[in-house]
């Protein structure tokens, strides 16, 4: 698969990353294979990517903490 | 409520504002109880049959191209020159880039990465991945961030789809 992305954003939690980790097609993503998964969780903050000024501190600090991986 | 709204909110000793229930469509009655003067949905997944019906209840600032799909800076362009505020909306717009110019600046590291949006994943079903495509909103604000879309994205996704 031809899949260069640095970060992969996606809603979930760990216990689903995990899962999702076991899955031979999802770990072709060089992205999750380093863990750099920015996890906006399927709660309040999984609004959090839908731009809004008052999140935005935030979900630039996710980003930042996967793109680091 | 999210909880840098309700942080918000607090801080200006404002009441919550009304909400509605979104799980199973709109809930007509309830915002015809609110008695709008203008229903604002440039962001939003209003079908022809819904824009109908509320527009029977106030006029209504539609999304103008596809569902899903207005950007932030279009949605504050076409709701506020829906309520005939369009020059205080290109105002907002132009005091939000230089916010995120500056929240930006802080984080050199994400500039040029390139950044997928991998939709809900389903457990019982891993072998197909959803993303949201570079219409998508939150695609699109990625960008805004100094981050790129992949080549993959891009080249999967469709003309005025979201994922």
């Amino acid at each position: 698969m031809d899949l260069f992305d640095d970060v992969v954003v996606t809603h979930g939690d760990r216990n689903g990353l995990e899962k999702m980790a076991e899955n031979p097609l999802i770990t072709q993503f060089p992205a999750v294979a380093r863990d750099a998964v920015a996890l906006i969780g399927d709660d309040a903050i999984g609004a959090t990517a839908n731009p809004t000024p008052l999140s935005l501190d935030a979900y630039l600090g996710l980003l930042s903490r996967a793109a680091s991986r | 409520m999210l909880p840098w709204v309700t942080e918000r909110l607090d801080r200006l000793d404002a009441e919550p504002p009304m909400l509605f229930d979104e799980d199973d469509g709109i809930d007509f009655e309830a915002v015809a109880a609110t008695d709008p003067d203008v229903i604002l949905a440039a962001y939003s997944g209003i079908t022809r049959s819904d824009y109908e019906t509320l527009s029977r209840i106030a006029s209504v600032i539609a999304h103008p191209e596809a569902p899903w799909t207005a950007t932030w800076r279009k949605m504050i362009r076409q709701n506020a020159a829906g309520i005939g505020t369009a020059k205080a909306g290109e105002e907002l717009v132009r005091r939000l880039e230089k916010r995120i110019e500056e929240a930006v600046a802080k984080h050199p590291d994400l500039a040029s990465k390139t950044g997928m949006f991998v939709t809900h994943l389903d457990p019982c079903d891993l072998s197909t991945i959803h993303f949201y495509a570079e219409a998508d909103q939150r695609v699109q604000f990625l960008r805004d961030l100094g981050m790129e879309i992949p080549q993959a994205v891009r080249t999967a996704s469709e003309a005025d789809q979201y994922a």
